[in-house]
């Protein structure tokens, strides 16, 4: 009973025209486009494929030897005893230049250079496949994540960022490890509730060989005391920058900061968007402990900020550097590296440098230290851990950090510089006297963060009111 | 009542406000141009930071080009193009047909072709982006743009139809839910699928049969808004058109499947293509749902840059954006061109985009 | 075909015809009662819970339900920030209608067939551009460094370099931006639709231009311009990325409260109660809105009524 062409004499004329073949071209044109879009995009499995099959020794590229291991064991005991005394300025050391060659199969290159005091391991394992980075934004030299990771390493690179270790921890949590990241890069006082929550996975540490290249200062702290799950990446502190030619008063501690937000730079300074820095500031211009829990300090923290310092901030700004540059700001709290970046953007775009003034927080600032984690899950544990361990390279870890401008903690740091980049611009802002580390702390997740967040909150909503 | 025959000799002539809004327009047209201009031109810029300029340049679009393999891709596409452009005209030489039958057909269908086979042999699309790790995000983007369309289309294709077939007790409580989900702030929509897929777990946080969770995750939560609008332009499509047709098909034997895809579907074609283009177009653009519930290696383009913004923005970005365009526009054109031959008046383009 | 057949046929087409709709709806309908019914429900329920980031991967506690999230997000943040979106919104909206009924009636009615076409597409175009990037391009000629800066100072309209970025001056030019091109399209659909005798019977008796346009163009096109405003007002509402990139302080929008209870804070309840009280006040302000317009016309139409009858 299948009759279509009495459906077509019952149809009208312009209904039959739409009944014609050219409806159905309409269709394949239309799944034709999306045919386009996705060749366009093609399939991550294709170029996973290809990357596997490029790459030479696939099988127990990542192994270390045993011998490798030894080797690096006892430079380890060795070093940290020399590191401690930093006596060795000059320490004429010939690292780097990792004698890879493509196809080795196992230990690539174990060469332990002991010059003056300081010996440095310089391991660098080779790996294969992909390897997911969830870090922060523009925390890494593009082709340490890039096209050095693939030449050196063997491995290519995936990085999403995230903007604060809430995120982060929320985006771990909520896929029960199985986000798909290798390498993770939280700040040290959030890693305890991490591996609580079992989001970290523990280091294989004979696969981390190059570790005994951190100064030990930097190395068991807190929150990871045997670094079992966590090594540092970088340091740094929080301070304030601003245009001398508007703020006429010089700013030497927080309370100066608070006066100048009120006063010269009202309506155009900018605080980091973070509780606990923009909390600290209030704690650390009035004596109070950073980490306090008490109440009437929230109290008063939230009074002062929310009815005096609110109305005068311009934006919450955790990388205020680029619109700096843009004349959008007088003057901002902000990190170390990103102050010193802001020079750079600055000049790129014709501004006077000079009409600008860093400073490091006083009388009391911030300690934070990101590090290298691995998470829970990971895909590729093997290149996670190989590329981690080529980051704590020397020659590696300056040049990702004449990149990002905050001190990676490598043992005698200075000899480096000196040897790998001598021209380095503002060490200053990456490397602090004693006297001022000493007024550096370090924050702790107590049971005020939510009231922090909160307080947080209330400044945004009376800010933009 | 003299009036009666002077107004249209006084249109035809000088027409201040006919001026006054033209003048307008122009200006509006420059308004919604503005920005664009401005990312052509810093795509340019020599500088780090695509908002600071810096001197002209074509440092990020070298990044882009100087890659040989998309060279070489180029020139293959261009050819195959040609290649079977010509075949057409041959075909429609020889066959004596009306001038321009095939070939109007032959220059699209051989840039896709072109574009599948160049597609398949090399992955000049993924080398194409390497820079500052963009190309997974352009992958995604695409990938969770076309899968979330699709379900768009199949869900709102069937709904639309069906709601433009009834006016049962139910189909008011269904357009209800339709306009609810239209008028929900995405943000909660984003956040209740976040937590929802949490909860759910298996295939949305699992890679299951090679597939990737978030990206699962991406044409669900893509889906729900589109498949709305499709619904309604469907509906709107077929509302003003007779249901008799489908009756008389019935009358005469076909059965509801029969009748659906002989009849039904042909009528409503050109308003899966629109509502496909937007839906894709939407999802292309949409942040909020993806930056809320993408996983590694599926964050799309906008939340890569969302999270650059947060730093610097490199011109980079200006780049892929101008070449992102350039696709949608293709892709825009050829469905035009499709509504167009299809006898479709621009009211009604207009229409079927706008749901309206 | 035989009349019995013919007669036999519909008996059998009405089951059909009443099951067949809700067999293609019913896809669409478990769809959705699974992604978005019960998404939003458990975001109700957790409104009800306690903050708990033990457990994982739903830092709720279900146990202790109460109403303590809604008396907390009660406060005045809530509405402080509230206040400020709104004011963003209703305004942007607003200047949505002004800019954009001019350009759709000019395309509607002043221009020839052939270059509708082509000025939809104008309009049309820029949308397809990501919505981002044409945010982000805003910083170029607004930033104190920017165009627009420079030039007001060449002409010296203005002495030092002014930053227009991070107020609500510049969330406002971008959102209003960003959605004007959702407003023209309904508008020209629904002007498009008025019948051109209906225009020209009101000037033939008599109307003046204005006249025409208050009483017969406007009250036809009322659809479009309510579904300009749906397609544009509630998405504004729930936007905060344009009020991120431009807005500093002054771009402190109630999406961006939900979101960084929900990832800053990890506060799913809180974040849940914020949410569900956000819908619910865009609902709220949408039909107090909409009673307004209707008690407005019903008094308009009342009026214009007693006119005619009095004519009569």
């Amino acid at each position: 009973m299948s009759q279509p062409d009495e459906i077509k004499i019952l149809a009208h004329d312009s209904f039959r025209q739409s009944l014609s073949r050219r409806s159905f071209l309409q269709m394949g044109g239309a799944a034709a486009g999306m045919g386009l879009m996705l060749i366009g995009c093609g399939s991550s499995k294709s170029t996973t494929s290809v990357a596997t099959t490029g790459a030479p020794g696939t099988t127990g590229a990542t192994a270390t030897t045993a011998a490798g291991t030894t080797t690096t064991g006892t430079t380890a005991a060795g070093t940290s005893a020399a590191g401690t005394s930093a006596a060795g300025t000059a320490a004429a050391t010939t690292v780097g230049a990792a004698t890879t060659t493509a196809g080795t199969p196992v230990v690539s290159a174990v060469a332990t250079e002991a010059a003056g005091s300081v010996t440095y391991s310089t391991v660098v394992n080779k790996a294969t496949g992909t390897l997911a980075m969830y870090t922060w934004g523009a925390y890494n030299d593009p082709t340490i994540v890039g096209t050095l990771a693939e030449s050196t390493l063997g491995v290519k690179m995936k990085v999403d960022y995230y903007t604060s270790n809430e995120e982060l921890i929320a985006k771990l949590s909520a896929a029960k490890g199985t986000t798909g990241y290798d390498i993770v890069v939280p700040t040290g006082p959030y890693i305890p509730q991490m591996i609580e929550k079992g989001l970290l996975m523990k280091f294989d540490k004979s696969k981390l060989p190059n570790m005994t290249n951190v100064d030990p200062l930097y190395l068991g702290q807190a929150w990871d005391t045997t670094n079992d799950y966590s090594v540092c990446k970088d340091w740094g502190t929080t301070g304030w920058f601003y245009d001398k030619t508007v703020v006429k008063t010089e700013i030497k501690t927080w309370s100066d900061f608070i006066a100048a937000c009120q006063g010269d730079a009202s309506g155009k300074c900018t605080v980091l968007d973070t509780a606990a820095n923009l909390c600290g500031m209030y704690f650390w211009a009035n004596g109070i402990d950073w980490n306090t829990e008490k109440k009437e300090d929230l109290d008063a923290c939230e009074a002062f900020l929310v009815d005096k310092f609110a109305s005068h901030i311009k934006a919450f700004e955790s990388y205020p550097s680029t619109k700096l540059a843009e004349g959008a700001y007088s003057l901002s709290m902000m990190w170390n590296g990103d102050a010193r970046a802001a020079y750079q953007d600055i000049s790129d775009a014709g501004g006077k440098v000079d009409n600008w003034v860093w400073g490091v927080g006083s009388p009391d600032t911030e300690l934070w230290m990101d590090n290298y984690c691995i998470a829970a899950g990971s895909p590729n544990a093997d290149a996670a851990h190989a590329w981690i361990n080529w980051l704590l390279v020397p020659e590696i870890s300056v040049k990702d950090l004449a990149f990002h401008g905050y001190n990676s903690g490598m043992k005698n740091i200075g000899a480096l510089i000196k040897q790998y980049q001598p021209t380095l611009p503002h060490p200053e802002m990456i490397f602090f006297s004693d006297a001022q580390v000493k007024t550096m702390h370090t924050q702790k997740i107590t049971s005020a963060q939510d009231r922090l967040v909160d307080i947080q909150n209330k400044v945004k909503a009376k800010a933009g009111g | 009542m003299t009036a009666t025959l002077r107004p249209r000799k006084v249109r035809k002539g000088f027409d201040p406000s006919k001026l006054a809004m033209a003048v307008w327009t122009a200006l509006v047209l420059i308004f919604l141009f503005t920005p664009i201009g401005f990312i052509v031109a810093h795509s340019f810029n020599k500088g780090n930071s695509l908002v600071i300029w810096n001197g002209l340049g074509t440092k990020w679009w070298g990044s882009l080009f100087d890659s040989s393999v998309t060279l070489r891709s180029l020139e293959k596409i261009v050819g195959i193009s040609l290649f079977i452009y010509l075949i057409g005209w041959i075909i429609e030489r020889a066959a004596h047909l009306r001038p321009r039958r095939i070939r109007s057909f032959a220059g699209p269908l051989g840039f896709i072709v072109a574009v599948i086979v160049v597609g398949l042999q090399t992955h000049w699309y993924f080398d194409l982006f390497v820079e500052l790790n963009i190309a997974p995000a352009m992958r995604n983007s695409f990938t969770a743009a076309i899968g979330g369309t699709i379900l768009a289309v199949i869900f709102g294709g069937l709904a639309g139809v069906g709601l433009a077939r009834t006016t049962a007790w139910w189909s008011k409580a269904f357009m209800f839910m339709i306009i609810l989900i239209l008028v929900t702030p995405e943000v909660m929509d984003a956040v209740a699928l976040n937590g929802w897929f949490v909860r759910l777990g298996g295939p949305f946080s699992h890679d299951t049969w090679r597939l990737n969770g978030g990206i699962l995750r991406l044409w669900v939560g893509y889906s729900l808004y589109t498949s709305a609008v499709v619904t309604l332009i469907v509906r709107a499509r077929l509302a003003g058109l007779d249901e008799s047709l489908e009756e008389a098909a019935a009358d005469l034997g076909a059965t509801p499947t029969r009748a659906f895809f002989q009849i039904t579907m042909p009528l409503i074609s050109s308003a899966l293509v629109a509502g496909g283009l937007l839906s894709f177009t939407l999802c292309l653009d949409n942040t909020i749902i993806a930056s809320a519930v993408s996983t590694a290696g599926s964050s799309t383009f906008p939340v890569y840059v969302v999270s650059s913004v947060k730093g610097t923005v490199r011109p980079f970005v200006a780049v892929a954006a101008v070449v992102l365009f350039a696709i949608t526009m293709a892709a825009l054109g050829f469905v035009y061109s499709v509504l167009k031959r299809s006898g479709e008046s621009t009211t009604q383009i207009a229409a079927t985009m706008t749901g309206t | 075909m035989t009349a019995p057949a013919a007669m036999s046929t519909p008996p059998a087409a009405k089951p059909r015809r009443r099951w067949g709709p809700l067999i293609l709806s019913g896809p669409s309908m478990l769809w959705y009662a699974a992604f978005f019914v019960l998404p939003i429900l458990w975001i109700v329920l957790y409104s009800f819970g306690t903050k708990d980031t033990a457990r994982l991967p739903v830092p709720v506690d279900m146990n202790h339900l109460g109403l303590q999230n809604y008396r907390q997000a009660f406060g005045e943040t809530f509405f402080q920030v509230f206040r400020s979106t709104i004011k963003i919104s209703v305004l942007a909206t607003a200047l949505c209608v002004v800019i954009g009924l001019p350009v759709a009636y000019f395309i509607t009615f002043k221009v020839k067939e052939r270059w509708r076409g082509i000025l939809l597409a104008l309009v049309i175009v820029p949308s397809f551009t990501s919505y981002l990037i044409r945010t982000l391009a805003w910083r170029i000629p607004l930033a104190g460094n920017g165009a627009l800066s420079k030039l007001l100072q060449r002409w010296d309209v203005i002495n030092g370099p002014i930053s227009l970025l991070d107020s609500r001056g510049a969330v406002q030019l971008a959102i209003v931006y960003n959605y004007v091109g959702f407003m023209i399209l309904p508008l020209y659909v629904a002007l498009d639709r008025i019948e051109g005798p209906l225009r020209e019977a009101s000037k033939d008796l008599g109307a003046g231009r204005l006249r025409t346009f208050s009483q017969v163009t406007f009250p036809l096109a009322s659809p479009g311009i309510v579904a300009g405003i749906l397609l544009t007002f509630i998405p504004m509402c729930g936007d905060f990325v344009t009020a991120t990139i431009l807005g500093g302080t002054k771009g402190n929008m109630i999406g961006a409260l939900v979101e960084s209870q929900f990832v800053a804070a990890q506060n799913w309840p809180s974040g849940s109660a914020m949410a569900v009280m956000m819908v619910g006040a865009v609902l709220v302000c949408l039909i107090v809105g909409g009673a307004v317009t209707k008690v407005v016309m019903t008094v308009l139409r009342a009026r214009r009524r007693v006119s005619l009858g009095s004519l009569a």
